[in-house]
């Protein structure tokens, strides 16, 4: 038997890893250049061989005619693949500039690791984040190609990449007046009682939820919030791009990280019922928490629509 | 040019192709066979556009196959299942139809 046909074969079977019974491909193959040999060039030498299986074609190339259909993402995905990747490498990359910051460390196997690092090594972190993110959203969709049952992946703005870029639409005003009456009446109840945040309404004297310092800090954060939302609307007016947005959110995750780090430890009042406190603390760090990733999402959302609109 | 053409021959074939290889298969035929039976009659086309074909029949159940030694060499021999008859009558018709269409669409532009 022919060292170059086996060699040959060899490759194809190789190339057909994915195809359904490749052992009867290639015997089928090795069957028909014996044929052509035998009847067109009436010998086997090594010359007559190898003429025969270039005019048979590239090893790689006969066995994607095999895997016809066959994909291993499918065409529908590849809009979802860059933009999956590029907001799980911003939560990524928000994470590790935060343990940077923050100098904590946090894993959350097997798909985040985030080790104390300096910014120096943090540089040479980024490639591999963004590898691992890139593969990991390759992988699901690998896996949902080979499902082949209908997935209605969350679009996630690709629906607007599909129809064209949209722009941002224009500030209403209503909004801006709504924001503006939230901030005029936050910043009366601040003036008047000291804080915005109260643990009973009683008009006469109604009793703050924290402690005075703790009450002040609280109150200004949200009043910085409401105020940082009304500049934004304002400004949209007179510039209506996302970067406004962008800036607004990034302001607003500072007040809410500056807010997550005030020890809530003493800052509430005494309750009448010692696990009121306790609760309180819980439910008030979680709504913080909420707020500053519903912020997060908010901003590499518009970060992610700005990108597009510059690939466009 | 050339491969431009050569992408929409092609594409103009596979179908036709499909048609060719089914009335050819009342009786059990092999790879090589066929190529050479269609070359004698004018139609050349690649070994590896008609057994990856092949294959794609068998596996919709329109042909069988079986490996049988003859002359002393392996062959993989097809041949039509009544599925395959049933599909096959159904494909020349469909086939005539578009002849028709054009053959009035041509005399049209003729007589223009």
């Amino acid at each position: 038997m022919s060292e170059v046909l086996d060699t040959y074969l060899q490759r194809v079977d190789t190339y057909l890893a994915a195809a359904p019974g490749r052992e009867d491909i290639v015997a089928e193959i090795r069957s028909h250049i014996m044929e052509k040999l035998h009847e067109e060039h009436d010998t086997a030498d090594e010359a007559a061989v190898e003429r025969t299986l270039r005019e048979y074609g590239d090893p790689r190339q006969v066995a994607e005619r095999y895997l016809d259909g066959y994909q291993i993402i499918s065409p529908a995905y590849k809009g979802y693949a860059c933009r999956y990747t590029l907001i799980l490498f911003g939560f990524h990359l928000a994470l590790s500039v935060l343990s940077v910051i923050l100098e904590f460390r946090m894993a959350v196997f097997p798909f985040f690791y985030f080790p104390v690092l300096a910014w120096w090594e943090l540089m040479a972190f980024l490639p591999m984040i963004f590898l691992a993110d890139a593969g990991l959203v390759g992988l699901l969709l690998v896996l949902l190609t080979r499902v082949r049952k209908v997935v209605h992946l969350p679009a996630l703005g690709v629906r607007r990449r599909l129809s064209g870029a949209r722009p941002l639409p224009p500030p209403r005003w209503h909004h801006l007046l709504l924001q503006a009456a939230a901030l005029v009446a936050l910043g009366y109840l601040y003036l008047w009682f000291g804080t915005v945040f109260f643990l009973s309404v009683n008009l006469e004297w109604p009793r703050p939820l924290f402690m005075p310092d703790a009450s002040r800090f609280y109150s200004l954060v949200v009043i910085a919030l409401v105020g940082l939302s009304v500049l934004a609307t304002a400004l949209r007016f007179a510039w209506n791009s996302r970067w406004i947005l962008v800036a607004q959110h990034a302001g607003s995750l500072v007040l809410l990280w500056l807010a997550l780090n005030y020890s809530l430890e003493e800052s509430l009042v005494t309750m009448p019922h010692e696990a009121l406190p306790g609760l309180l603390a819980i439910v008030f760090t979680l709504i913080l928490v909420i707020a500053a990733g519903a912020t997060a999402i908010a901003m590499v959302r518009q970060l992610v629509l700005l990108v597009d609109g510059v690939l466009k | 040019m050339e491969t431009e053409f050569a992408k929409f021959e092609t594409e103009m074939n596979r179908g036709f192709l499909q048609l060719l290889v089914l009335l050819m298969l009342d009786e059990p035929a092999y790879g090589y066979g066929l190529l050479k039976l269609l070359r004698d009659r004018g139609y050349g086309t690649e070994e590896n556009t008609l057994y990856p074909l092949l294959r794609r029949l068998e596996k919709d159940s329109l042909v069988t196959s079986a490996w049988e030694v003859t002359e002393d060499r392996p062959r993989k021999f097809y041949q039509i299942t009544p599925q395959g008859d049933q599909l096959r009558g159904r494909l020349l018709s469909v086939w005539r139809r578009q002849q028709a269409v054009l053959n009035q669409l041509l005399e049209e532009k003729n007589h223009e």
